[in-house]
């Protein structure tokens, strides 16, 4: 390399010379150069010497050149196998495609000849061409280019020998021929029945774009490029069918590809039919659709007719752009919304019915875009009839047929798939229709907007309580779907006395068992998730033995309400029944629906959350982790049950310490819920609220709480509905403030959970208020209220041993707290007995090793300090400080519980330069918490003043002191007397001579 | 059936609820070096064709990899324009590489260094992206605006119109940097 065009420290003034230069025409810069001599002597050599260097040529730098290019190695002229090359018609990464004709004295035919780049053939490419073969030697359709020959040229080359076509792309003829949008629905069919061919092959295209479908002269269509195609065959092949797909994932042409492949998602017929919808959007309005994001349904797609511009329109038939918007809205931008949904599953079901649909259209019939043939019927009748129809009882039977049409399609489909349909996807099945029923029915009615699926269940509701319509059984049906709709959207003030209406009605002896079975369940089902747990295991067994009366209609009810009732087991407190009851339930469904379906994985969500709270978390986790899988593998990555599975995945990890872990799986689930739920839906709330609980567990309290008290403001519109939701809410606010040292803010949050408490429970002294009981002790312990802290926490462990058995990790919790007010107090030979007593239960009760023991032992081994006996304190800290860097991520907060015994023992004994570093990395594991008045940091630094100075550093030690002396001076806390006594009467032994 | 520049902005407008975890630098930096190997795999095997190297196709690995993150979530982009400058980044590390290694085995092992003078003029075009890397550096402290344009067209692969919403500065600036910086590279790479 050369020296630098000029010194560094000239740089700006050259800089900016050159650019006056370089804006100047070539032709100028000589005078300008000349001037230069002059006024910038100094500069004026290095701008000549760059300025020199213009003629550099354009290509310079244009890409990184290692070496000769490896593409020209094939020319005019030459023979491949019996082919000759014209021309290059086409290249690309993996290879060329050559015009060539055959000259071996046969007859005479241009074909395009087909070349791998040479280099690449090692690897997959070579892989895939010889795939790409085998497709196209099976395919056999007149809108499909056709594989005459495939061999290896003499240098061992392999080529593809195929039908040359003469056409131009789909998108160019169409605007070049101005083509009417007839024209274009006809070419786009006989795309789509070659498509379909290939499907009915099993092979799926997964490359469709313009460029590979051309229109010939005669306007026929030829489909091109099965390059990276996919056979769709069993699972013999499955692991081939794996690396050929990653392959296929990173070729596929983003604007054309559907975000399941662009994902690496499942590769099916629907990524064909996504792109067929693309091309047809295209073709349509002249631009394509916005690529697909996760969170934009269908519904969200801008309308084709809405895009089509003047300029478009006029080629398209030389229509204007009023007319083009006129045949393109309703079914046509149904059609492609369904077609470009981005859930696979809710797009057509085959190019069969993608095209019926368009053949439909064109025919002037309802259209199944707008869901089920009968119930658009019921649609188009009411458009037929618009005046004055909307609200009255044409209108209700419409909606009717609507509903139960819907609900006995659901039935069907679940009796032909013989699988759990579940819930949330039945509800949004029927939602989707009937905002397409009432879309279609009266679009002026709500001001042009589409009507909401709350304002059509609103109708709904109203209709059906004014008119008595229909026989018992449907109206029973209708008024739980309606009420399980309205849970389903989050509406939970509205699905309530729905629900509770519709088992009201089931007494009737003209309603079927199944519906019984039904509406029971799905009362349980909301009750459950209200946590009324006694109503729902009540209302869940109710539907268990009704569904087993009814029998195999009902089996999906008998499932889904034993796992509702083991569940509720599960968070009733008796996590052994629960797991009993599914050990039986597992074996039933997967006898009824085999090892892998979604009732199995469903039976293993609620398995791992019963392990979880039997405190069995290893084998939750492992269960849990078999649960994602199964429920990924039977629902699709975007589904309410798999972000269950991760998030029950993540508390089960959380309660093992693994941090890292757990908050991947709860990213995960959130991550996931976000695409499902609309903004501010409870799972959303209740996904946010479990990341932060994790960043809780690693001391992020300002973090968790700045995020918590925006989630705060999201919840509160559950105040009545759901006030166990604020009472916990405000409990981890509280919890924050705690852990900031914020102390009278954190006993207001911790108040205001123990009022929500009262609200859901009649009364803040039951077995839920504990947590907040044990945290508001922990407050007032530190605010000095050591009376009124002792009083809460015994109030809290009286509670507990009503519920619990005598030796649990949750009363070692209180106990602890209770063991740290007492020793504050100097009552520490009750201290020593309460927490020597809890130790020795746990160890006794089977309980290996946990975070819980460990900290009960640093409580032990902080009294022990306080009475003297500081060699029994040290092997009792160091212990448990052991356990604890086990158990936790480095750098833990709580580590400083057994770190501050530790230190103070080891300074005790005469060891200052061991208790340093401890007292240190114990305030080191405190940062969190920033507050100067907090006691808990206060104590460490007395400590590690002590040490500085018994290690003679006592500069630092005077910092320090001055530092903290004031603030302990002017605490009213009975312990801050304490600590300044500490800081007094350690002094001197710091400098005892030795 | 060649990589067509996907639509970014589509592809990265998904909201992240994460985003704010992935802006730390050292989430990135782990991403960068998970996908350092994978790159440099993939080049290797693009590059390597009867023990010669040949042209590499930049703005299909960046595109590529592009996929591919997004496929495995590997790596959270904020946005199409840190994605951009970051793999513009790994690409000239990628490259870089692999000019050195492959000057290494040609010299039996002895990389000494870059900037050497030889008649050869292929290998003053094989040594290009090694001065272009060498200049990089020091036109980085006088001018880093044209060094990240370098970065990312020549090594990157990327259009003026990417850079120009990567840097957030007009198009047209983007091909005045890039005459001024080709210029002074010209000379300060010349023999």
């Amino acid at each position: 390399m050369n020296l630098v065009s000029c010194p560094p420290e000239l740089w700006p003034e050259f800089s900016r010379l050159l650019d006056e230069a370089l804006a100047l025409p070539e032709t100028e810069r000589a005078a300008w150069l000349a001037r230069a001599r002059t006024q910038h002597a100094q500069l004026a050599p290095w701008l000549e010497r760059v300025l020199a260097r213009c003629d550099m040529g354009a290509d310079y730098l244009q890409r990184p050149h290692l070496a000769a290019s490896a593409q020209s190695d094939v020319q005019t002229g030459q023979r491949i196998g019996p082919y000759a090359l014209v021309r290059e018609i086409g290249s690309g990464g993996m290879g060329v495609v050559w015009l060539a004709t055959r000259s071996d004295g046969q007859l005479r035919r241009e074909i395009a000849l087909k070349l791998p780049h040479a280099h690449l053939l090692a690897g997959k490419v070579g892989e895939r061409f010889a795939r790409e073969r085998d497709i196209l030697a099976a395919l056999n359709h007149p809108h499909i280019a056709t594989l005459f020959d495939a061999g290896l040229a003499e240098n061992g080359r392999p080529y593809l020998a195929l039908e040359y076509v003469d056409g131009r792309s789909i998108t160019d003829w169409c605007r070049v021929r101005k083509a009417t949008l007839d024209q274009r629905l006809d070419l786009m069919r006989q795309v789509m029945d070659a498509v379909q061919y290939a499907h009915t092959r099993l092979t799926v295209h997964r490359d469709l774009k313009p460029s590979n479908v051309l229109v010939t002269a005669d306007g026929q269509i030829k489909l091109l490029d099965f390059g990276i195609a996919k056979l769709l065959i069993g699972d013999a092949e499955l692991e081939s069918i794996q690396t050929l797909t990653r392959e296929g994932e990173r070729l596929a042409t983003p604007g054309y590809a559907a975000l399941e492949q662009l994902q690496g998602g499942a590769i099916t017929t629907k990524v064909d039919i996504y792109t067929l919808g693309v091309m047809l959007y295209e073709l349509f309005c002249g631009e394509r659709p916005p690529a697909q994001s996760a969170n934009r349904s269908g519904a969200d797609l801008p309308l084709c007719s809405a895009r089509v511009s003047d300029a478009f329109a006029g080629t398209v038939g030389g229509v204007d752009a009023a007319a083009l918007r006129r045949q393109l809205r309703g079914d046509l931008d149904a059609i492609l919304a369904k077609a470009l949904q981005v859930d696979p599953d809710a797009r057509y079901a085959s190019v069969e019915a993608f095209a019926a649909d368009l053949d439909r259209h064109r025919r002037h019939l309802p259209v199944g875009a707008q869901r089920i043939g009968r119930l658009t019927l019921a649609a188009k009748f009411v458009r037929r009839h618009r005046t004055g129809v909307a609200m009255t009882a044409v209108f209700l039977a419409a909606l009717i047929a609507a509903l139960s049409a819907a609900l006995w399609q659901a039935q069907v489909a679940r009796q032909q798939a013989g699988i759990a349909l579940e819930q949330a996807e039945h509800a949004r099945a029927v939602r989707e229709f009937l905002v397409g029923v009432f879309e279609q029915a009266d679009p002026n009615q709500n001001k042009g907007q589409p009507i909401t699926a709350h304002q059509l269940l609103e109708r709904g509701e109203k209709q059906l309580s004014t008119a008595q319509a229909g026989a018992p059984a449907i109206h029973a049906d209708l008024t739980g779907l309606i009420g399980n709709l309205y849970w389903n959207l989050g509406d939970f003030d509205r699905a309530t006395p729905l629900l509770t209406q519709a088992v009201g009605m089931i007494s009737n002896p003209d309603v079927p068992d199944e519906i019984k079975a039904r509406s029971l369940r799905w009362l349980a089902g909301m009750e459950k998730e209200k946590s009324d747990f006694k109503s729902a295991k009540e209302h869940a067994q109710q539907s268990i033995a009704i569904a087993e009366r009814a029998g195999k209609p009902s089996y999906d009810d008998a499932s889904e309400a034993r796992r509702i009732l083991a569940y509720a087991d599960t968070y009733d407190g008796e996590p052994k029944a629960a797991i009993a009851l599914l050990r039986e339930g597992l074996a039933q469904d997967r006898a009824a629906y085999g090892s892998a379906g979604r009732a199995v994985a469903d039976d293993m969500i609620v398995f791992g959350h019963a392990l979880d709270e039997d405190g069995n978390f290893t084998e939750a986790a492992t269960t849990l982790r078999e649960a994602v899988v199964l429920a990924r593998a039977a629902y699709g990555d975007t589904h309410t049950q798999v972000a269950d599975a991760s998030n029950a995945l993540g508390l089960a990890l959380g309660h093992k310490y693994d941090l890292v872990a757990a908050e991947a799986a709860f990213r995960e689930a959130l991550e996931i819920s976000t695409r499902i739920y609309p903004p501010g839906h409870a799972e959303i709330l209740n996904a946010q609220s479990v990341l932060f609980s994790v960043m809780e567990k690693q001391g992020r309290y300002a973090d968790a709480l700045a995020g918590r008290l925006q989630l705060l403001e999201a919840q509160r519109k559950f105040s009545d509905t759901r006030p166990e939701i604020l009472a916990q809410a405000n409990l981890y606010i509280g919890f924050d403030y705690l852990g900031l040292n914020r102390l009278s803010e954190a006993e207001a949050a911790i108040r205001q959970s123990l009022s929500f408490w009262a609200k859901t429970q009649g009364s803040n002294r039951e077995e839920s208020s504990v947590d907040p009981m044990i945290f508001l002790g922990i407050v007032l312990q530190l605010q000095g209220r050591l009376a009124d802290a002792e009083a809460i926490l015994r109030e809290a462990i009286a509670i507990q041993l009503k519920h619990e058995v005598p030796a649990s990790e949750w009363l070692g919790k209180s106990r602890n707290a209770l063991g740290s007010i007492l020793r504050m107090q100097h009552r520490y030979a009750e201290a020593v007995s309460l927490l020597s007593e809890e130790i020795a239960a746990l160890r006794g009760g089977g309980h290996g090793p946990s975070v819980q023991l460990a900290e009960l032992e640093a409580r032990l081994a902080e009294t022990k300090v306080d009475i003297g006996a500081f060699a029994e304190a040290r092997t009792l800290a160091a212990e448990a400080l052991a356990e604890l860097r086990k158990l936790l991520v480095s750098g833990h907060l709580r580590l400083s519980l057994a770190l501050l015994p530790l230190a103070r023992a080891e300074l005790a004994l005469d060891h200052p330069g061991q208790a340093l570093p401890l007292f240190q990395e114990a305030l080191d594991v405190r940062r969190s918490s920033s507050s100067p008045t907090d006691l808990r940091n206060l104590e460490i630094k007395v400590g590690l003043i002590n040490a500085l100075e018994a290690t003679g550093e006592t500069a630092d030690a005077r910092a320090i002191r001055q530092e903290i002396e004031p603030v302990l001076v002017a605490m009213p806390h009975p312990y801050a007397a304490d600590l300044r006594k500490r800081l007094a009467s350690n002094a001197p032994q710091g400098i005892k001579p030795r | 059936m060649g990589m067509e520049s996907p639509d970014m902005t589509e592809l990265t407008s998904r909201p992240d609820p994460f985003d704010d975890a992935s802006l730390d630098d050292a989430p990135l930096e782990l991403a960068w070096s998970a996908v350092y190997d994978d790159l440099k795999r993939i080049a290797h095997a693009r590059l390597r064709s009867d023990g010669r190297l040949t042209l590499i196709d930049t703005t299909a690995l960046v595109n590529e990899s592009f996929l591919r993150l997004l496929a495995q979530k590997q790596f959270k982009v904020e946005t199409r324009r840190k994605f951009f400058a970051y793999a513009s980044r790994v690409m000239r590390s990628v490259i870089v590489d692999l000019v050195r290694e492959q000057l290494a085995l040609r010299r039996g092992g002895d990389v000494r260094h870059v900037a050497l003078t030889t008649t050869l003029s292929d290998q003053i075009v094989e040594d290009e992206p090694l001065r272009v890397d060498d200049a990089l550096h020091w036109l980085g402290k006088v001018e880093p605006r044209l060094a990240d344009v370098v970065q990312m067209r020549y090594f990157g692969g990327l259009t003026d119109a990417e850079i120009a919403e990567t840097l957030d500065i007009s198009e047209r600036t983007v091909g005045r940097d890039w005459e001024k910086a080709r210029l002074l590279l010209r000379d300060l790479c010349a023999e």
